[in-house]
């Protein structure tokens, strides 16, 4: 009875086309859930916030100088921060011995520090009454409330996580591909620029945008040593203590409107590089 | 001209070599692990000191202890059993990366070694042995005056293999190479003349066909995989495997003492003899004709004959070829 046999074989789905497991459904709707639960605080505020009060709270006199304050002194953070971690990133990354890893439990130790204490410490440490705080009252400046106070305070918040993180890029760097570029001719600074810093941009993009957050939003060291200027975290601090709430909120977004460009472009960099 | 005696002291390992390597010309580096081989090629290259000798390339002084010239100013290509391309540069970026290469180079190597098809792809997306003539045609793009290999063709298919070692060979027409490989029929076959290391002394320097024919030692012969000894009066002999031939000794009469037929065993379709073969024991060997079936049957502990004759096992206890050879440090 050939006739009761299919004539054409099954259908089978088109190549690269993929029907979704029972696992792969439950695991998408997991992690679905899992990103509400961790975004729900921005969810909130999206949904707290009204335009009216937007526009009343930012319209007030000098009410945007915060968030200039804010990205002037999270910049100069952030550079200081490059300026100081990197190095300190190589060394960690290309040394095996107990000195490197010595560092590296210092920073450990750093980053287990409350911010608050790490305020605490820098009063002791470059507060007016001290060495340091009066070497720089000869130089005419002050390490207390004073924007200068600010970014010290941001570098001190964000320094070990850029840190660790850049560490952990270079140290992933095969050293092959710098021994293949100074044989092929290349002097050792122009080798890393051509080799290790290509292969650890995406990476460096993501300790920079860890950095630029941890310096922004830095508060615990900045209420201690850096009341003044006010920064846009002080900005929703003071607000909510003066006036209320309701308010501080405008603030809070603005804070995350100012924050996000750089780790959004850093995330597209990492992207690309992964590529 | 590569002109080299290195002498290095690293941990337990104490290495000394002695050797020329003329351009055009391929030296061949065999040894087993912990022979020093790999030190070896990072002295050459510059990335490890010597504590005793001189190496000098083309009349110009690279190394001496105390005295390193950098990497990027000693003119050595180094080429390794991974090929470390850059993955952020296509195959293109990788060739150019030299500051020495020219488009029109750049251009000429990648046809060279059949690469103009590839040039726009990313390292990952190429098999091993693409992969390692882009490493090879990168290391020339920075007119090495020596390229060095690192066993560059292990872990790769047989056909993979020949198109590796197509491109050794190619290289070695601009420069002077030095190749380690553990495989010694494959090295032979690259080679012009091979250096024999092992636990960091020289035991043999010479011409690829001289050091097959005559070990200077039984150690080297081991070393090579040659079988033995086959003890023949006050004579010790050593021979090659591929030269053991099954045949009747009544018929036509062994030509070596000392090797005959063990137990034979049926494996995957053909039979396998356990060949005892003088003092070192045993040794399989795919059964061939005559046997089985034919019309003469070997038994157990039969002798049989090596193909050639005598005139293929190295006589180790006379030095007549061997001494032709260098001996530095044993």
């Amino acid at each position: 009875m050939l006739s009761a046999l299919p004539s054409r074989a099954p259908e089978l789905p088109p190549r690269g086309v993929r029907r979704p497991s029972l696992l792969g459904v439950v695991g998408l709707l997991v992690g679905l859930a899992s990103w509400v639960v961790i975004l729900a605080p921005v969810i909130t505020l999206l949904i707290e916030l009204r335009v009216g009060a937007i526009l009343a709270a930012l319209r007030a006199p000098g009410a945007l100088d915060p968030a200039g304050t804010s990205l002037a002194a999270s910049a100069i953070a952030l550079a200081s921060v490059v300026v100081l971690g990197t190095p300190l990133a190589l060394v960690i990354a290309h040394h095996r011995g107990w000195l490197a890893r010595l560092l590296e439990a210092g920073l450990l130790i750093s980053l287990l520090l409350p911010p608050l204490v790490v305020g605490l410490l820098l009063v002791f440490m470059i507060g007016p009454l001290t060495p340091l705080g009066q070497l720089l009252g000869h130089l005419g400046l002050s390490a207390t409330n004073t924007f200068l106070a600010l970014v010290i305070a941001e570098v001190y918040e964000a320094v070990p996580y850029y840190v660790l993180a850049a560490a952990a890029a270079f140290g992933a760097v095969d050293p092959e591909l710098e021994l293949q570029a100074r044989l092929l001719g290349e002097s050792p600074l122009r080798a890393w620029r051509r080799v290790v810093v290509p292969n650890v941009a995406g990476e460096l993009a993501a300790a920079l945008s860890i950095a630029w957050a941890r310096a922004i939003g830095a508060f615990g060291a900045v209420v201690i040593i850096a009341y003044h200027p006010y920064g846009l975290p002080m900005q929703v601090w003071v607000t909510l203590n003066e006036i209320g709430l309701a308010r501080a909120l405008p603030y809070a977004l603005v804070l995350l409107v100012v924050a996000l460009p750089f780790p959004a472009l850093a995330y597209a960099r990492s992207r690309h590089a992964a590529r | 001209m590569l002109h080299a005696e290195v002498g290095i002291r690293r941990g337990s390992l104490q290495l000394r070599a002695a050797f020329e390597v003329p351009e055009g010309t391929v030296l061949g580096v065999f040894g087993p692990s912990g022979a020093g081989k790999t030190t070896l090629l990072g002295a050459i290259a510059g990335f490890i000191d010597l504590d005793d000798g001189e190496i000098r390339v083309d009349g110009v002084t690279l190394s001496t202890p105390g005295h390193t010239v950098p990497l990027e100013r000693r003119g050595v290509g180094l080429v390794r059993q991974r090929p470390a391309l850059f993955g952020h540069l296509s195959v293109r970026g990788n060739v150019g990366f030299a500051p020495r290469s020219t488009e029109q180079e750049v251009a000429a190597l990648l046809e060279r070694f059949g690469l103009t098809e590839l040039a726009h792809r990313r390292p990952r997306e190429l098999s091993g042995g693409e992969a390692q003539r882009v490493a090879i045609a990168r290391a020339l793009a920075a007119h090495p005056r020596v390229l060095l290999f690192d066993e560059p063709m292990t872990g790769l298919d047989h056909g993979l293999v020949d198109e590796v070692a197509r491109a050794i060979r190619e290289a070695a027409r601009t420069c002077c190479v030095v190749l380690v490989e553990h495989d010694f029929a494959l090295l032979a076959r690259l080679a012009d003349s091979i250096l024999v290391l092992d636990r960091g002394r020289q035991l043999q320097l010479a011409s690829s066909a001289l050091l097959q024919r005559a070990p200077s030692s039984e150690r080297v012969a081991s070393l090579l995989g040659m079988v033995g000894p086959l003890v023949r009066g006050r004579s010790r002999w050593w021979c090659w495997p591929e030269k053991i031939r099954f045949a009747c000794a009544s018929s036509q009469g062994p030509n070596a003492e000392g090797v005959i037929v063990g137990e034979p065993r049926f494996v995957r379709g053909r039979f396998e003899h356990r060949v005892v073969v003088g003092e070192v024991g045993t040794l399989s060997l795919a059964a061939q004709s005559p046997w089985p079936p034919g019309p003469v049957r070997l038994e157990l502990e039969d002798p049989v004959a090596i193909e050639e004759g005598c005139e293929e096992i190295a006589g180790t206890h006379e030095r007549s070829e061997a001494a032709q050879s260098t001996e530095v440090g044993a």
